[in-house]
């Protein structure tokens, strides 16, 4: 036991020695690492000597046995509790006042503590001087205590102002910028360091005032050139420097918030600058956007509870309730267009109004019930009535809004009346009501009496848009009939006019107008577009409709056709049946090395006018019109003569796959033998990649009439 | 005897896996829940609490709720839309410095190529709106709009070629097999409204040269199958047999559904594969898509100006303009994830005629999708994106000439553009070099768009894991970072 007791007198002695060191030393100290580590056991370690020092005080005087051990014990501890916290207030950047006040009251408590524990060691029967001592002690472990409390609390924690701690809950729709924004940062960030008590550099950055006023080196903000604000330019150096603030081991500013005070400073560091004042472009104008976003999650932290279990009781096929976020109480709920819709069950949430902060009724026939049930919803934000049919009336009965921001109301029958009731909601800020009948007038008026409210009537850029209407379609699409055909040309839009031609001519709004199917007897080329008012007329199309006396009683192909492209044989140049685009159909067939030979044959005497090959061009992959074309006929096989002639335009430039009718027309004439030759394209033209090489003649029909 | 197939009638049979997953997901879940998110008897999650899920959804509130995903399939060039580079018409013709391409791997089809001669843009290039953004003569409905999005001139990718590329961007890998974006937002969110999908698809086909789509594309990989997407074709059958035959009233549907699903229950509680409860609740999903798909797609119920606004050729089913439109419609009832396909720009030749072409398809009906969102308040939280899989060569593939060239595919740099749903508007975010060759600021890779699109619907996308294979797979996987710059 009495070695124990001395160890522990060496261990007082030792601390007492090492206190005293480090008081006198402070400025030259560099303390290692795991010193530093043991200087965050203070929080810890203080709790005993406040106990243990009004403990012993109590033991004194009950003079009790162990009353040595008790002093010994608590002078130990308080004297580590004073190094810990020395050693800890070397991590800070700068001792404030009120860092100073504790530590010289902690170590008085620690030295008193010492001198109580000699004087009792030496002499245990004097009397007044540890009474003296205890008394004092007592006081000031008290307010040692209650400024340690301040350190890690801050100064007014103890304070009864009942101050809102987190200032973003009463972020206003126009927050002021430094109150609201910058301030909150600083008090963050910076004034740790900057305040009244430990104020770093002389500089003081806890209000409007001090943060105006100069620190140690000078004017943080140069009224003169704000983008040279030293203090800009404290937060813009690389975090290296010595000069970074804040210093590179204390928590950094965001890119948030160092765009936040670049935009302040730059708009006059004021105290009275409105987020409405900055530019939409500011870069801390979508930051702040942001955070009235963010507020808003605290704005809805006062709703009542709602469980899972009554949300999915009230849900239904249509009608969708959903919480903003995980776990949030503040609802949406969207009811969608069903046929089995019944407004008995939007009575039913009325259970949920209060939590409602967006509803839709879009698409619904919204009667008295639903407008009942609106009007309960005090906190509903965003209402979206649009495609109800709701009017003027309707809307009336939904007056007592108080926090409605926002109205959808487009494809509706309300009018300029419902822009007064608009104007009396206290929050309200938009309204969307294009397709109804608020006109420009009340928009203007409405403008001018409130000015933050935006009212969207139509999408402005659209204006300039193009409405071009597609052309017709014919329906069927006849390339080739015999007797007759009928065409019906249609158009996908409403109150069309088509106009239309069959002699080649241009169509206008002078030409035939198509109403019913179009009978058609005869070859002809039909052009037609399609009008309307209020939008651009379609482009002309055209189309070549042949008729053919169809099928020769007899034929033959002399050269049979390329072997990659044989089609389904000979009979498809007869089937009036047209190849689609994709010339690797059945429909088509190709030459290239051989002429395009056929002989056809009547078994009687026929009159015919005109030969028309229906083939395709498309250059890319060699699809040339051909060399030449000869036809040839006669009423005897040994005696034919030429018909027609043909030698098509060569191509002077590449030509995209279109369809190409090659028409041989002459005087009609009587025959029984026929004679057609197609000479492919010999050479194909220098500016092609396949220059001097053969080009493909492709036919899918031979129309003879 | 032996001829009659096996049945195990056994209701207890449970085999090891079963046991300890039922036994894990009861005791386990509830125990470290109830730990790890001390409010969790207080409050259900939100999302899908009521589809079964507690997944904990959104994270945070979100800023956008659906996606209208305009996927411009087979790459568009960025140097004849977006990213004006006035140095390769100045340079027309001269090779590609080596410097600037770096040992780039080149695809098949140009790596035999002697020379790799600039192209300059055959089309113009104009300014627009406040930030005098450029953008080509190609795209001047995008311009009107200009204003109004979010384009982002440094995307880059891994992948060269057009399927690896486009399953990475949907899925966030470049083999497929994994769920793609529309199915993990899907799993996140749930759907808006229980009588539509969650994920849809809409198809359509320029006249320029296309590549394939395949439903790899849409499908939801590991995840459950009522996440995939759904493909909802033009004309008269928007979804393939989901009308009843004639003489099969409703009624007799209701009754024949619940007695398949009481057989399928019967058999899930036999062997208790998931995907029999997918399989059912896909049964009641069509079921009620019976009532709701017909509705929705019918464009006739939109008035004329909303025609106008798109362009005629919404009246035409099938084509871009009228899948925009639906997309909006299918936007407007709830629908989370849209995504459009519009093939036909892998323009390896013959460009500025199948470009402009392709940009005729979707340029006015694009635009008019974002305004016609932002004239009904939705842009705020509808996500509209505009782009392809990859970039394309600033050199020519194939014959060189200044009227009439071909671009390669790019990997190293392409554009996109984005609106509402929470992205900031008119900015350009991004750069390339003045061959618009390679980043020089900014980049964002696939995985950091995934990211950030995810961050906008409220999901941390580290977050949002699915255990499979015995680890938890992401859409981002093991990478991505959030795009802050991007975010409004």
């Amino acid at each position: 036991m009495i070695f124990l007791k001395r160890i522990l007198d060496y261990a007082i002695f030792a601390c007492v020695i090492l206190l005293t060191f480090f008081l006198v030393f402070e400025q030259y100290l560099e303390m290692p690492a795991f010193v530093g580590w043991l200087g965050r056991w203070h929080p810890l370690v203080l709790h005993f000597p406040i106990v243990l020092i009004l403990v012993t005080v109590l033991q004194y005087w009950r003079k009790d046995n162990y009353f040595d051990w008790y002093l010994n014990l608590t002078t130990l501890l308080t004297l580590i509790t004073a190094i810990t916290g020395f050693i800890l207030s070397l991590e800070g950047s700068a001792k404030g006042n009120l860092i100073l006040t504790h530590q010289w009251l902690g170590v008085s408590v620690a030295y008193l503590m010492a001198i109580w524990y000699w004087i009792y060691m030496n002499d245990r029967e004097k009397y007044l001087p540890p009474i003296l001592i205890q008394g004092i002690l007592v006081v000031m472990i008290v307010v040692t205590g209650h400024y340690g409390g301040m350190v890690t609390h801050g100064n007014d924690f103890l304070s009864f102002s009942g101050k809102d701690e987190a200032g973003i809950t009463t972020m206003p729709d126009d927050p002021i910028v430094f109150t609201h924004i910058i301030q909150p940062i600083l008090n963050d960030k910076c004034v740790k360091c900057h305040n009244a008590n430990k104020a770093k550099g002389e500089l003081i950055l806890s209000d409007m005032e001090s943060i105006v006023a100069a620190g140690k080196s000078g004017a943080i903000i140069d009224h003169n050139d704000f983008g040279k604000s030293k203090l800009l330019a404290s937060i813009s150096l690389p975090l290296e420097d010595e000069d970074h603030m804040p210093p590179s081991e204390e928590e950094q500013l965001t890119n948030d918030e160092i765009a936040l005070i670049f935009s302040w400073v730059s708009h006059g560091a004021t105290g009275d600058l409105k987020f409405s004042d900055l530019d939409i472009s500011d870069p801390g104008h979508a930051i702040i956007d942001k955070l009235i976003a963010d507020s808003k999650t605290y704005r809805w932290s006062g709703l009542p509870d709602i469980s899972d279990d009554e949300i999915s009781k009230l849900s239904s096929n249509y009608i969708r309730i959903l919480r903003f976020y995980n776990r949030s109480d503040a609802l949406q709920v969207i009811v969608y267009p069903h046929k089995n819709y019944e407004s008995s069950g939007i009575s039913e949430l009325r259970s949920i109004a209060d939590n409602i902060i967006e509803l839709s009724f879009s698409g619904i026939p919204v009667q008295n019930d639903e407008l009942d049930f609106i009007g309960l919803c005090q906190n509903l934000e965003k209402l979206n009535l649009s495609n109800t049919g709701i009017d003027d009336e309707g809307m009336s009965k939904i007056k007592n809004l108080e926090k409605l921001t926002e109205l959808k109301i487009y494809n509706s029958n309300i009018t300029d009346m419902v822009l007064d009731q608009v104007e009396e909601y206290p929050q309200f800020s938009r309204l969307y009501a294009y397709n109804s009948g608020i006109t420009e007038e009340g928009i203007n008026r409405l403008a001018k009496a409130k000015p933050g409210l935006s009212i969207i009537k139509s999408a402005e850029a659209a204006e300039d848009f193009k409405s071009v209407l597609p052309p017709p379609t014919a329906d069927p699409r006849v390339y080739f009939f015999s007797e007759k055909a009928r065409v019906k040309l249609n158009h996908p839009l409403q109150d069309i006019d088509i106009f239309y031609t069959t002699d080649g001519s241009i169509p206008d709004e002078t030409s035939d107008k198509a109403v019913d199917s179009l009978e058609i007897i005869e070859s002809l080329k039909l052009k037609f577009y399609a009008s309307r008012s209020g939008w651009e007329p379609s482009q002309i199309d055209s189309m070549n409709i042949y008729k053919t006396i169809g099928q020769p009683d007899s034929y033959v192909l002399k050269n049979p056709p390329n072997p990659r492209f044989t089609g389904r044989g000979e009979s498809l140049l007869f089937d009036k049946e047209k190849g689609p685009g994709d010339f690797s159909d059945s429909t088509w067939m190709a030459f290239r090395e051989e002429s395009f030979i056929l002989n056809a044959e009547w078994d009687r005497e026929v009159t015919i006018s005109s030969v028309v090959l229906s083939s395709m061009v498309h250059t890319d992959p060699y699809l040339f019109p051909p060399e030449s074309i000869r036809i040839k006929g006669g009423t005897e096989k040994s005696d034919m003569h030429f018909l027609a002639v043909l030698d098509p335009e060569k191509l002077e430039k590449r030509e995209d796959r279109h369809l190409r009718f090659f028409e041989c027309t002459f005087d009609p004439v009587m025959i029984r033998y026929l004679e057609i030759e197609v000479q492919p394209l010999e050479r194909i033209p220098m500016w092609h990649p396949g220059k001097g090489e053969k080009g493909w003649f492709f036919i899918d029909e031979v129309v003879i009439e | 005897m032996g001829e009659d197939k096996h049945i195990n009638k056994d209701d207890f049979k449970v085999n090891r896996r079963h046991f300890f997953s039922k036994l894990s997901a009861g005791i386990g879940t509830l125990a470290l829940g109830s730990l790890m998110i001390p409010d969790l008897f207080k409050k259900g999650s939100g999302g899908l609490s009521q589809s079964g899920y507690t997944l904990g959804l959104p994270h945070f509130a979100p800023k956008a709720k659906r996606i209208i995903y305009l996927f411009q399939a087979g790459a568009p060039s960025q140097l004849e839309s977006l990213d004006y580079k006035p140095l390769l018409t100045e340079r027309m013709g001269e090779d590609l410095p080596e410097s600037i391409r770096g040992g780039q791997r080149l695809t098949g089809m140009t790596s035999n190529q002697e020379r790799f001669p600039l192209v300059g843009s055959y089309t113009g290039f104009k300014q627009y709106g406040q930030n005098g953004t450029w953008v080509s003569d190609y795209f001047p409905h995008i311009g009107k709009i200009v204003d109004e999005i979010c384009i982002v001139k440094s995307m880059h990718t891994e992948a060269i070629n057009h399927d690896p590329a486009i399953t990475f961007l949907q899925t966030g890998n470049q083999i497929s097999g994994r769920p793609s974006m529309g199915s993990w937002f899907s799993y996140g969110l749930g759907s808006e409204n229980q009588n539509l999908p969650s994920f849809v698809v809409l198809t359509s086909r320029g006249k320029g040269n296309s590549q394939g789509l395949y439903s790899k594309l849409w499908s939801s990989g590991f995840l459950d199958s009522r996440h995939q997407g759904v493909l909802l074709r033009s004309g008269k059958d928007p979804v393939l047999y989901l009308n009843d035959p004639e003489g099969v009233t409703r009624e007799d549907k209701r009754e024949m559904l619940d007695n398949i699903s009481d057989l399928n229950n019967q058999h899930y509680n036999e062997v208790l594969d998931d995907e029999i409860q997918s399989r059912i609740a896909q049964y009641e999903m069509a079921y009620r898509m019976q009532m709701s798909v017909p509705e929705v797609m019918d464009l006739k119920q939109e008035p004329e100006s909303i025609i106008k606004l798109y362009g005629a050729e919404a009246l035409i089913p099938g084509t871009y303009a009228a899948n925009a439109l639906l997309a909006r419609r299918l936007a407007e009832n709830g629908v989370r994830f849209i995504q459009l396909y519009h093939q036909g720009w892998d323009q390896h030749g013959n460009l500025p005629k199948e470009m402009s072409g392709q940009a005729m398809d979707v340029d006015q009906a694009s635009a008019a999708l974002v305004l016609d969102l932002k004239q009904r308040g939705m842009l705020e939280d509808t996500l509209v994106i505009w782009g392809g899989e990859f970039g394309r060569t600033n050199y020519c593939q194939g014959r060189f000439s200044p009227e009439n060239y071909g671009r390669d595919h790019h990997p190293r740099s392409f554009s996109i553009w984005m609106a509402g749903g929470g992205v900031k508007q008119g900015l350009s975010y991004g750069e390339t070099d003045e061959f618009g060759y390679n980043i020089i600021k900014d980049p964002v890779h696939i995985n950091d768009f995934h990211a950030t699109l995810l961050h906008l619907f409220g999901i941390d996308h580290e977050q949002l894991t699915f255990k499979y294979q015995g680890r938890r797979f992401r859409l981002t996987d093991v990478a991505g970072n959030v795009v802050n710059d991007l975010l409004a």
